[in-house]
């Protein structure tokens, strides 16, 4: 069955940006630089309070794929960013198709999704898969997984595919959340300008480390993408979230669970359940908290953080971008920024759990 | 002339003529992207008045006759509400303050039902029907289709206010929720479609809807949406009613009120 793809750049209404802009320190900004070619993009501007944020949305561009090529990332960032509405990230992706040479008229068929018939069939199916895992409605699976093998992609690769759809979904979700400023100027770059940032991308794109690091609440995820350099890249944003001070433990571990539930995967469900059995919810009493969105064992704030960490799933951007200043108001920024982290990387995640099914 | 001017000569009438081509073709082919780009404006354009009729996820769908448009069976709430005494007041009002007034109260009551994740899925005269659960699944569907309920009525009470102060007469009205399975699809004719839900839910629903004139009550829900509802809502077992069209009676109750838990740390 065909899909119509997600808005179009204009129709997307964007608000003003959630918090005030605090520079990263001189370590992550290096890193930072190393993989965006010597640029401190505009998200960044407003990372800073929290670092393990930063370095997702940081490697989210990391070009270490073992199978993904740079042409199906670059595509799969412009789709997954036009089905999230993020306005950041699908202006950024659409300047980065032409900066690499992507023709007008190949955007446009994507961007509206017509026909693309005369395209490659692998990029077809790509291209479907990545729109059907950010929609999650339903969720897919064993289907969408089939099809993708029929065109051509190794397990590997579609592991890769959905572990990419997954970090692009979750970095939607920050610039969004955030409400990021556009890229304007490199939106509107001259031939010659985007000729030029193509050649510098070319000279000087690089990769930074990431850490080994320690088990973390749904590590074992990271064994889907076994053969994978992002395998360890998803156990580091995992530990990072996790081991974070700002929120308590438990509060990430819900918002984890609520948008499991929200998005009907079961197993997420559970593993937030394992952990915050370890946190001190048992599971009856985390059932009533999923059914209710409320606990006597909650505070106010956590229980809209609840509710707020729902409407991350799927939203209306000024609508959801109302809803996080609402909440910054009761959280202050370093304790808001690390719910937007979380959501969205919970958002990521669960969408990831698809292959596990 | 001589040859070599004569082959100048040809040489710059030549790449005259092929500028003036390779002109005309640029020019006819910005027009014609131009006339595309035009075309898919409006084709959107379209799509987003359209959208003013159908939810906006269907939209979509309903432009592009290529698309699978085979209904799917889904589990939502359904609710129903129906101004009471409306039709009096129709008699006595004129025309374009009575409209005035039901889109005033249908902009209201939308904003409650969209505020707790549902939509209008239509309007009939001085009633609507609105779906909880019908375009996205969603765990919650039975409290939010309630709270919205009590939502719509704290909305019709700020309403009521504004009417009044313009010198108009207060509405009031009853709300009736249901849940089930339901058939959801697009349905109707090539020259009007709409978004819709079939199934005996709906019936249910709009008749527990006319309960509320029978109880003088505000919103009134069933057994399958009361067994979703904590003890935050404050309900109310109304005595099993026969309803037409059912063999057992229905067991329902009144909702009266909601109170958020006091949180703890």
């Amino acid at each position: 069955m065909p899909l119509m793809a997600g808005p179009l750049l204009e129709d997307i209404r964007w608000s003003e940006p959630t918090l005030p802009e605090h520079p990263l320190d001189a370590a992550l900004e290096a890193t930072v630089r190393a993989v965006f070619g010597g640029n401190v993009t505009i998200p960044f501007r407003y990372l800073g309070r929290v670092p393990w944020v930063a370095e997702t949305i940081r490697d989210a561009f990391q070009p270490s794929w073992a199978e993904l090529s740079p042409r199906l990332t670059s595509i799969g960032i412009f789709v997954v960013s036009q089905e999230n509405s993020c306005r950041y990230c699908y202006g950024y992706a659409r300047a980065a198709l032409r900066i690499y040479g992507f023709g007008d008229a190949f955007i446009t068929r994507v961007e509206r999704d017509a026909e693309l018939a005369e395209d490659d069939p692998r990029e077809r199916a790509f291209i479907r898969f990545c729109r059907v895992l950010a929609r999650s409605n339903p969720r897919p699976a064993h289907a969408e997984r089939a099809e993708l093998l029929a065109a051509g992609f190794s397990p590997l690769a579609v592991a890769e595919t959905a572990y990419m759809v997954a970090s692009y979904c979750q970095s939607n979700r920050v610039a969004t959340l955030l409400a990021i400023p556009p890229e304007a100027e490199l939106e509107a770059a001259s031939l010659v300008e985007r000729l030029w940032e193509s050649l510098r991308r070319a000279l000087t794109n690089g990769a930074c480390a990431v850490p080994t690091v320690p088990d973390a609440p749904y590590s074992f995820m990271a064994k889907l993408l076994d053969g994978s350099p992002r395998a360890r890249i998803l156990r580091a944003h995992l530990h990072g979230a996790f081991t974070s001070p700002h929120l308590p433990l438990r509060s990430k571990l819900l918002i984890f669970a609520v948008v499991a539930r929200t998005l009907g995967c079961q197993g997420s469900c559970a593993e937030a359940g394992r952990a915050l059995a370890d946190a001190g919810i048992e599971p009856r009493e985390l059932e009533r908290i999923l059914a209710t969105l409320t606990s006597p064992r909650l505070d106010a704030v956590e229980v809209g953080l609840l509710h707020w960490a729902r409407d991350t799933v799927r939203y209306e951007p000024l609508e959801i971008q109302r809803q996080t200043r609402e909440l910054r108001a009761e959280l202050g920024d370093e304790r808001l920024l690390e719910a937007v982290g979380t959501a969205a990387l919970a958002n990521g995640v669960v969408r990831l759990a698809m292959l596990g099914q | 002339m001589n040859g070599a001017a004569f082959a100048a000569l040809a040489l710059a009438v030549m790449l005259a003529a092929s500028a003036v081509l390779i002109g005309r073709m640029l020019r006819d082919g910005n027009l014609l992207r131009r006339r595309l780009a035009k075309a898919t404006q409006d084709l959107e354009r379209l799509q987003l008045a359209f959208s003013r009729f159908a939810p906006a996820e269907l939209v979509d769908e309903l432009a592009d006759v290529r698309a699978d448009l085979r209904a799917g069976k889904r589990d939502v709430a359904v609710l129903f509400a129906d101004l009471k005494g409306f039709t009096t007041l129709s008699e006595q009002l004129d025309p374009a303050v009575l409209v005035d007034i039901l889109n005033g109260y249908f902009e209201a009551m939308s904003a409650a039902i969209g505020a707790r994740h549902g939509r209008v899925a239509k309007f009939m005269g001085d009633g609507l029907m609105a779906l909880f659960g019908a375009i996205t699944p969603n765990p919650w569907l039975a409290v939010d289709a309630v709270r919205a309920a009590l939502d719509m009525h704290a909305a019709l009470a700020g309403y009521n206010d504004s009417l009044r102060a313009r010198g108009l007469p207060a509405l009031s009205f009853g709300v009736g929720v249901h849940r089930g399975e339901v058939v959801a699809g697009v349905i109707g004719s090539r020259a009007l479609m709409e978004f819709t839900v079939i199934g005996d839910v709906v019936n249910t629903a709009s008749r527990v809807e006319g309960l509320t004139r029978l109880h003088d009550a505000g919103v009134i829900v069933t057994d399958a949406i009361q067994r979703d509802l904590d003890t935050r809502f404050r309900v109310r077992a109304l005595p099993p009613q026969a309803v037409k069209g059912k063999a057992e009676p229905l067991r329902t109750y009144v909702v009266e009120g909601f109170q958020e838990t006091s949180s703890g740390s």
